[in-house]
């Protein structure tokens, strides 16, 4: 540690290369931002009309406020992929762990009889408990058998939407005579589970700065949810001796041996760890906004979550920032189709170019910053 | 009556779409790099295939449409795990990610709908009530062993795979070898997606058969021949949903819960025999020349 710093010290010039490492995310997405306005431009749409769009439909008050709130499911998608990474793992199943860690809640809402201090515990848990088994699978094929967790958990997700649709057709259908329609849904969740609103709460304190979320935003427990798996996850990473070897394990798994980490174990606890957050994102809609589970949720959250851990480098903090993005950017693509010509699906591709050009750019300033030291040391 | 001249029909042309993203895949592997990108090639192919057939009135030019599609995204996986370094399962994810949102974006600005194509009528021909192109697989995967094994091209990519910096250091261009495997993954991915079902593109409509075709190729141990016949596996397990009604110890099963068959075959073969599977040395590794 010393010695870092004697070498350290004399080069004043550091913070600078730190700066030019860091700059990758906003560089990439200006690069996306441009990309996409070239693409604007070649449909045949005014890129000045297309950007006073966005920028009318997402910064309004309704605008900012949506935002805010449809942030939080891909908050809490994009740290169930954050911490994955952290060890090295592309839980790309997500996806499926929120769906049937949606259903698993939505059902221990509908059908337990409970007083509401214990019944909202049990929901959130039951969220959890059906990620976890979602993930189960995976993570004991890749700790005993060495499958690839990519190509296991793609596999979890496309059994994820067969299960649940069968399960929802078939014991925990609602609905009678609803089969296979698009009414398809468990019963109503007993009002004991409902997640209750924290308008009035968020209000006091936004009410300072002068912005008030309207009513029919969602200003629920799941922000409650989401800032504890944020505060929580930030702590184990950075501040726990599991933390470290969750780590290290995904910086180098053959050092991590010689250090004597217990690999699997490590990898088997963040697995699960990834699973059971991972079975909270669907818990805004499901136990808040529509108040039943139906195969028809929103879709798409935990391949959406990937890109926002990406872009945060996997950051508990960072993820915070980076799911307002693509809340934003989800925001801006329906601004688009309703106020230009432009369909929203564009934003997909910039999603997908985004993370890509955040990744590329990474690496050219990391070879910049790395030549910048080498010619300062010779 | 169970026909069972057209179940092993209706089966090869179901296994087609894996066996060629598998054998695409291993090419890519072989010279290390690892391609999780062949889903969105496939789905990206799938629409260039109905958009070049409709424009061209010819299912050829909707075959060279596809391989064209899927080889555009192969190139842009190659140009950002070789040229710039990118880790190849975070490329692979963006590019899924990118070609679902292209093929949508794409069918609205064409077809004037989002989530599927108008019907294209300019089919790949059949023969035996199947598309033709489902019949060049095995002979295909045959090629394919003997090119990897038999030849300079074949030993010089599974040396970039196997070792790259030894491959360099004797003189074998590794960037070009690995550019030329990912660009072949590509091409059979356009191969994948002319048969998987040519007359409609319909929104994320390949449903996770490229992955199934690596699970396949994994499962045949990065064999040209046993990621085919593995592919055969999930895709007659396919085959087997569609006969349902005929198989007795099916019959049983929700018609729901049957769809995800194919995918639970494979994670049994993935559980069952992975421990015996090695994949080339260093593949997914990020390759610098003069370093390492």
């Amino acid at each position: 540690m010393t010695q870092e710093q004697v070498k350290t010290q004399p080069k004043s010039m550091e913070w600078k290369y730190r700066l030019i490492e860091s700059l990758a995310p906003v560089l990439g997405f200006l690069f996306a931002m441009v990309i996409m306005m070239i693409t604007v431009q070649f449909i045949g749409e005014s890129p000045i009309k297309a950007l006073s769009a966005i920028l009318t439909f997402s910064f309004s008050q309704s605008g900012i406020a949506y935002i805010v709130s449809q942030s939080i499911p891909l908050i809490i998608a994009g740290e169930a992929n954050a911490i994955a990474f952290q060890a090295g793992v592309f839980n790309i199943g997500v996806e499926g762990q929120y769906l049937f860690g949606a259903l698993c809640a939505g059902v221990a809402g509908a059908y337990l009889n409970l007083p509401t201090y214990i019944h909202i515990p049990v929901v959130i848990l039951a969220g959890m408990l059906g990620g976890m088994i979602w993930i189960l699978i995976p993570a004991l094929l890749k700790v005993y058998k060495g499958v690839h967790e990519v190509i296991s958990t793609i596999m979890m997700n496309q059994i994820a939407s067969a299960v649940i649709l069968y399960l929802v057709d078939g014991p925990f259908n609602g609905v009678r005579g609803a089969k296979q329609s698009f009414n398809l849904r468990t019963p109503y969740m007993k009002p004991t589970a409902v997640f209750p609103s924290l308008h009035n709460i968020v209000n006091s304190i936004t009410g300072l700065f002068g912005f008030k979320f309207p009513h029919y935003v969602a200003v629920d427990l799941s922000w409650l949810i989401a800032l504890i798996v944020v505060v929580l996850l930030w702590f184990l990473l950075f501040k726990t001796s599991l933390g470290l070897r969750i780590r290290w394990v995904g910086q180098n798994i053959s050092a991590s041996v010689y250090a004597g980490v217990d690999v699997k174990k490590t990898l088997l606890v963040t697995m699960f760890i990834s699973g059971a957050i991972a079975g909270l994102v669907g818990l805004q809609e499901v136990a808040y906004i529509s108040k039943f589970f139906t195969p028809n949720i929103t879709r798409g959250l935990g391949f959406t979550g990937l890109a926002v851990a990406l872009l945060a480098r996997n950051n508990p903090l960072g993820v915070i920032l980076s799911g307002l993005l693509f809340s934003f950017l989800s925001r801006a693509g329906y601004g688009l189709q309703m106020y230009t010509k432009v369909p929203n699906s564009l934003i997909g591709i910039i999603s997908g170019l985004m993370i890509l050009s955040v990744v590329v750019i990474d690496q050219i300033l990391r070879r910049y910053a790395r030549t910048l030291r080498r010619r300062e040391v010779g | 009556m169970f026909d069972f001249w057209y179940f092993l029909l209706r089966g090869l042309q179901l296994s087609a779409p894996m066996a060629y993203g598998a054998l695409g895949a291993v090419y890519s592997e072989t010279g290390g790099v690892v391609n999780i990108a062949v889903e969105g090639m496939m789905l990206t192919g799938t629409f260039f295939f109905v958009w070049g057939a409709t424009l061209f009135k010819s299912w050829i030019a909707g075959l060279l449409f596809a391989i064209a599609g899927a080889v555009l995204i192969s190139l842009i996986h190659g140009l950002a795990t070789i040229t710039f370094k990118v880790d190849h399962v975070v490329s692979g994810t963006a590019l899924n990610i990118l070609a679902s949102g292209l093929t949508r974006f794409l069918s609205m600005q064409i077809f004037g709908m989002e989530t599927q194509s108008t019907v294209n009528p300019y089919t790949p021909p059949t023969f035996l009530r199947i598309n033709v192109i489902a019949y060049f697989f095995i002979p295909l995967a045959i090629f394919t062993v003997w090119l990897l094994n038999r030849t300079r091209f074949g030993l010089r990519l599974r040396s970039c795979g196997q070792n790259p910096w030894a491959a360099d250091s004797l003189g074998v261009n590794v960037y070009a070898y690995k550019y030329i495997g990912v660009i072949l993954s590509g091409v059979f991915a356009g191969l994948a997606a002319a048969t998987l079902y040519p007359h409609q593109w319909i929104d994320a409509m390949t449903a996770g058969r490229g992955f199934l075709a690596l699970a396949a190729m994994i499962f045949g141990n990065y064999n040209p021949l046993y990621a085919v016949l593995a592919a055969m596996l999930f895709g007659y397990a396919e085959t087997l949903t569609y006969f349902q009604n005929q198989i007795p110890l099916l019959s049983g099963i929700s018609p729901i819960l049957i769809k995800a068959f194919p995918y639970v075959v494979a994670l049994v073969v993935l559980a069952g025999f992975i421990g015996r599977t090695k994949a080339p040395k260093a593949d997914g590794v990020i390759f610098e020349k003069g370093e390492g």
